[in-house]
């Protein structure tokens, strides 16, 4: 688990390299503010589907948009739009968008469902989606994240339709499904919406 | 203000109570930049600017006091939203500092840097932003002009028309016929008619299954054409004998000539049609103020990058009324404008160059409650016109699962609340 995570930090650093955060500001919002449509205003969504993207990782960002660009990553939209940018457009977009502050709308959730959600969350996915203590470089925060996404993206995990996805989710999740009911990921996904604001 | 005649000074500042001060005193190094036409362009270009440089003053003239959207009308039109959904003012504009005149623009004068408005007030500009949308030819259709709309609606402005549509769906009788007539391109959101079709034909799938939706289209092909025929053989029993649906192209008689309001009757050029319910979409244009904007094709020319006019100087076009190369007319497209041509007009108030522009378009279609599809592209100017970047355009895959299909749904609704919450939050 170490070692591959050590692996995984060095393919990510790849993808980091030749940072030029040298663009211009209205540079960077010729760039950005084609996504906020979609996104919502400084990619936290009010739309309840579109993921949001504000204050994601940086690398994380960029590794998104090349594996959806390349079609590694299975997308609806994403595939199209991705293609229309340069590898270092990406990374300035990536950089915005890292340090937009994520405002998290507020969604339907179940809150006796959010409780055990956030018991499991603590057992096993804490550790890297760090939602109390120090944030974790390698792996988003999910608070707040749309629901209808994190369902989608937890199934696209579990059928194996998304190659593209790091080694410790893949790890994490088998280890989570092998102790825990399928239909307890629903927990994790009502703890995550819990957490969206007012 | 200074730059305001007196009339005009006093509706404003009844409009803008409480910043009216604040103008007076800045207004010698204020620049003014006057809209015409608060919708999914104008807005947006009203924002950006402000955001870019707070110095500058924006005003917006809108006609109307509220705003519907046309996207998303027609599941108000199917049944599946209510109009009340799609309805917004523009008492959030003042948290930006932005004017906004409730006043019809009658007339441009480039020379004299002047807007005029019904009833003898004007305004004067640094940079003004015509986003007019479109306006109808109604000389197009023997028979059919705009004092006909209550009884044979357009709804290609959303609204009352929107309701009009709506009521008649619902008051005919089931086994009734109901007409959609297309208009030649170019017009407002191409694959608009397709899913107006596909949404009614859910309406009378639920409601009147003896009913049926025939569309008549002056145009050979379409947008989607191969994802709209297969969500319409999916739900409607498209291409079977009890098809909810049918589509007429020109070549087998959907070229509409006339119109027969008394009997309900549509003629093409070699047969004629009844029915309970006709929607007539008319040929369109750029909206009327933007008249002496335009070229031969009815629609304004621009220079690309920068969304001026082609023809008048510190006047620019955005929306569905310009000419933006490849983009089709769709709010998406006009919401990209906006922001390009609110660095542009910055960039030019300030005497410097603005960065090469990049824009997106996705226009989602909603084919069945559970049954969405999208078409996007990425542009950029090359060769003096907007074009596809790097190939970055398509529409989503002709094979795809049903949970594709719902999740574009989803993300449908999820750009309708973005781009909502974008111009009137
Ligand atoms: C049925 C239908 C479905 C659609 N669905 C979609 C969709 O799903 N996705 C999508 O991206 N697009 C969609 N569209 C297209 C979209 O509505 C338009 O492309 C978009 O509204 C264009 O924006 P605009 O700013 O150019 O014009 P508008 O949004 O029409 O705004 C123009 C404004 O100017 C005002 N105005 C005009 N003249 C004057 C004047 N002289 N003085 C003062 N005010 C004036 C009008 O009152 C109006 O408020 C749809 C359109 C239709 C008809
Ligand atoms: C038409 C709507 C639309 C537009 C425009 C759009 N996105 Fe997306 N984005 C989506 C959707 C939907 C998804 C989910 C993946 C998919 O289905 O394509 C997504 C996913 C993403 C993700 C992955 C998020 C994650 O947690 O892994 C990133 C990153 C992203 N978009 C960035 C962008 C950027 C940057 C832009 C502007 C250049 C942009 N998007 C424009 C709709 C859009
Ligand atoms: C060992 C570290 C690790 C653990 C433990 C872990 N994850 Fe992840 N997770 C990741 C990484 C890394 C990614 C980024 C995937 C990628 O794009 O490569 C990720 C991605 C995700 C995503 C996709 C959204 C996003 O922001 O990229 C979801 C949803 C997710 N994890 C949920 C969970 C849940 C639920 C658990 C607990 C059951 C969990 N993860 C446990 C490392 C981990």
């Amino acid at each position: 688990m170490l070692y591959q995570k050590y692996k995984y930090l060095a393919i990510i650093a790849g993808l980091l390299l030749n940072l030029s955060a040298n663009a211009s500001d209205p540079q960077i919002h010729m760039l950005v503010d084609t996504c906020i449509a979609c996104h919502g205003t400084d990619g936290s969504s009010v739309g309840s589907a579109t993921p949001n993207i504000a204050n994601m990782r940086e690398a994380l960002f960029i590794k998104a948009m090349q594996d959806m660009k390349s079609g590694e990553r299975p997308s609806t939209v994403m595939g199209v739009i991705a293609k229309g940018y340069t590898d270092n457009e990406i990374r300035i977009m990536a950089n915005f968008f890292n340090q937009q502050q994520a405002i998290l709308h507020r969604q339907n959730f179940d809150v006796q469902k959010a409780q055990k959600g956030r018991q499991l969350h603590n057992l096993y996915c804490n550790g890297c989606h760090t939602i109390e203590g120090p944030t974790d470089l390698l792996s988003n925060n999910l608070a707040g994240q749309q629901m209808p996404y994190l369902r989608h993206r937890l199934t696209e995990f579990i059928n194996d339709a998304d190659p593209t996805v790091s080694p410790l989710m893949k790890n994490a999740l088998k280890h989570f499904i092998d102790n825990n009911s399928q239909e307890s990921l629903d927990y994790l996904i009502h703890y995550y919406a819990s957490l969206g604001g007012k | 203000m200074a730059n305001l005649t007196r009339r005009t000074f006093l509706a404003l500042g009844a409009a803008t109570a409480g910043t009216v001060g604040f103008y007076t005193f800045t207004s010698k190094i204020k620049q003014q930049v006057v809209i015409i036409g608060g919708g999914a362009s104008g807005i947006v270009a009203a924002k950006y600017i402000r955001k870019a440089d707070p110095n500058i003053a924006v005003t917006i003239i809108e006609q109307n006091q509220h705003y519907y959207t046309c996207f998303m009308s027609n599941e108000v039109i199917g049944g599946s939203r209510t109009i009340e959904s799609i309805k917004y003012d523009y008492a959030n504009l003042k948290n930006y500092d932005i004017n906004i005149v409730y006043a019809q623009a009658s007339g441009i004068e480039p020379n004299a840097k002047q807007v005029l408005l019904q009833g003898g007030d004007s305004l004067s500009y640094d940079r003004l932003i015509v986003s007019p949308g479109i306006s109808f030819d109604w000389n197009a259709i023997d028979g059919y002009d705009e004092t006909m709309v209550d009884k044979i609606p357009h709804a290609w402005q959303a609204g009352s028309q929107t309701i009009v549509l709506q009521k008649q769906l619902q008051a005919m009788n089931d086994g009734d016929k109901v007409i959609i007539t297309i208009p030649p391109k170019p017009f407002r959101c191409p694959p608009g008619p397709y899913e107006r079709a596909s949404l009614i034909a859910q309406y009378l799938k639920r409601n009147k299954p003896k009913s049926k939706v025939l569309i008549f289209d002056s145009n050979q092909t379409f947008a989607k054409q191969d994802l709209f025929m297969q969500g319409w053989e999916q739900l409607y029993g498209y291409r079977t004998e009890n098809s909810l649906l049918e589509w007429i192209p020109p070549d087998r008689g959907g070229k509409l000539v006339a119109v027969d309001a008394k009997t309900m009757t549509i003629h093409t050029e070699d047969s004629e049609h009844t029915a309970a319910v006709l929607n007539i979409i008319p040929p369109q244009q750029a909206g009327q103020i933007a008249i002496d904007l335009t070229d031969a094709s009815g629609w304004c020319p621009i220079n690309q990058r920068t969304f001026e006019s082609s023809l008048q100087q510190d006047i620019y076009v955005i929306g569905d009324a310009c000419i933006a190369g490849v983009m089709p007319k769709s709010a998406y497209s006009a919401n990209s404008q906006a922001k390009v041509c609110a660095q542009a007009v910055t960039a030019s108030l300030r005497g410097v160059e603005m960065v090469n522009p990049t824009l997106v378009n996705t226009c989602y279609s909603i084919v069945g409650d559970e049954f969405g599809i999208s078409v996007s592209g990425v542009y950029r100017v090359q060769n003096g016109k907007i074009q596809v970047s790097q190939g970055a355009s398509g529409s989503s895959p002709i094979l795809a699962s049903a949970d594709y299909r719902k999740s574009e749904v989803a993300y449908a609704h999820s750009l309708y609340d973005n781009i909502t919450h974008e111009m009137f939050d």
